[in-house]
């Protein structure tokens, strides 16, 4: 697998069916499976767990857990425990995600687990805990052969005006991260493992990227996270079974 | 010439502050304005309360706070910073900071103090003090800018 791109397309909490321990009714945890990162699930407790059944056995290797985009990360500490059953008294599998407030996400892979229930354990500080996205899946095996180039731009939202006088007045509202991507000379398994991926989301299902890793940029979840296809990629032949793809991704908002 | 008005801890120091922010906010450090008298021994706790629940704290010691303004001077007075070991978020409502210890005796000559702002530059006060002694115990809350 590529260790500087990598994709998780299939979230298995699409699927799941969710059992909170407790739940702000105008905040459910259906809310987990909106797109929109403005909807949130939030408990009524600093201390609160939410099981998920995937409804069969499932494997994963990597969890994300976003934040809301006004209100960053409603959490203090996340762990993820895994088991055959719904009992979680003795978990199977267990792995603290690790939160960085200053990009709304937390994020962690590992060696790829088998289990038809998760249960999310979290700790907050404000009166409750809130989860705005969580993805629970697998990676794209990507190989690690492939050759990318990338761009990254931070679009700011705000409404701006500026009077005759030179004063700017500002409706603030969030930055949205625009990302290009160009993979170069693609292979047909890891084009036809691409093209999975667009078939599967489209242009508007939410997916995650990681993109880079801790030896080209100081802290890589700043380019990671959800995203969406601002168009369905272009795909370039450019010679016999090597072909050039290049995608530009949106922030999740 | 600098006047300090110092609350010795004794038992326990407490500052109630109220968050205004509509947002949610994340905290980088709480950094209360500490006075060291003759670096006295024992453990203190900074603490976080919300509806008398303690939401975060954490300990330091006399060494810390020397360690941390690079001094082997018994005596200081500075804004000393206590980073969170793990997220913590406020959003608006009534707090209260307190500062206690541990396995510590305070005399006349070896103390620790909470220092009383005359000028707030950060926190608006929602009174008026009528004394100096009813000025707040001074602290500065950093939080995290957000992208």
């Amino acid at each position: 697998m590529s260790s500087c791109f990598k994709l998780f397309d299939v979230n298995l909490c699409d699927q799941a069916t969710f059992t909170a321990s407790t739940e702000n009714a105008l905040f459910p945890s259906s809310n987990l499976k909106d797109p929109r990162r403005s909807k949130v699930y939030r408990s009524t407790t600093n201390s609160d767990n939410l099981i998920i059944d995937f409804q069969e056995n499932s494997e994963v290797n990597a969890i994300f857990i976003v934040g809301s985009k006004r209100d960053g990360l409603g959490i203090s500490t996340v762990t993820v425990e895994f088991s055959a059953t719904s009992n979680f008294t003795s978990p199977a599998y267990s792995i603290s995600v690790p939160l960085i407030e200053k990009f709304d996400m937390g994020y962690i892979s590992f060696t790829t687990v088998e289990y038809r229930f998760a249960r999310i354990v979290m700790t907050s500080t404000l009166g409750y805990c809130e989860l705005s996205k969580v993805f629970i899946g697998k990676e794209v095996p990507l190989t690690s052969s492939i050759s990318f180039g990338w761009t990254i731009k931070d679009e700011e939202l705000s409404n701006k005006t500026k009077n005759r006088y030179g004063q700017i007045f500002t409706d603030i509202i969030a930055r949205q991260k625009t990302i290009g991507v160009a993979f170069k000379l693609l292979d047909k398994d890891n084009l036809d493992l691409l093209n999975t991926v667009i078939d599967r989301v489209g242009e508007s299902k939410p997916f995650y990227i990681m993109l880079g890793n801790s030896n080209m940029a100081v802290d890589y979840r700043r380019y990671s996270g959800p995203v969406v296809f601002e168009d369905i990629p272009t795909v370039t032949n450019t010679s016999f079974n090597r072909f050039n793809l290049s995608m530009t991704l949106k922030e999740l908002m | 010439m600098t006047t300090l008005l110092v609350d010795k801890l004794v038992e326990t120091l407490s500052q109630d502050i109220t968050v205004t922010s509509s947002n949610r906010i994340h905290v980088a450090a709480f950094i209360p304005y500490i006075y060291m008298c003759n670096a006295p021994a024992g453990t203190f706790t900074f603490s976080l309360i919300q509806n008398s629940i303690t939401i975060f704290s954490k300990t330091f010691t006399s060494t810390e706070i020397k360690t941390s303004l690079a001094t082997s001077n018994n005596y200081a007075h500075a804004f000393y910073p206590l980073i969170p070991d793990y997220l913590v978020q406020m959003s608006s409502g009534s707090y209260t900071v307190k500062l206690s210890a541990s396995g510590y005796t305070p005399s006349e000559s070896s103390y620790l103090g909470w220092i009383r702002q005359f000028e707030n530059i950060q926190n608006e006060m929602s009174y008026t003090p009528t004394t100096d002694r009813q000025n707040p115990l001074a602290i500065r809350i950093k939080t995290y800018k957000k992208e």
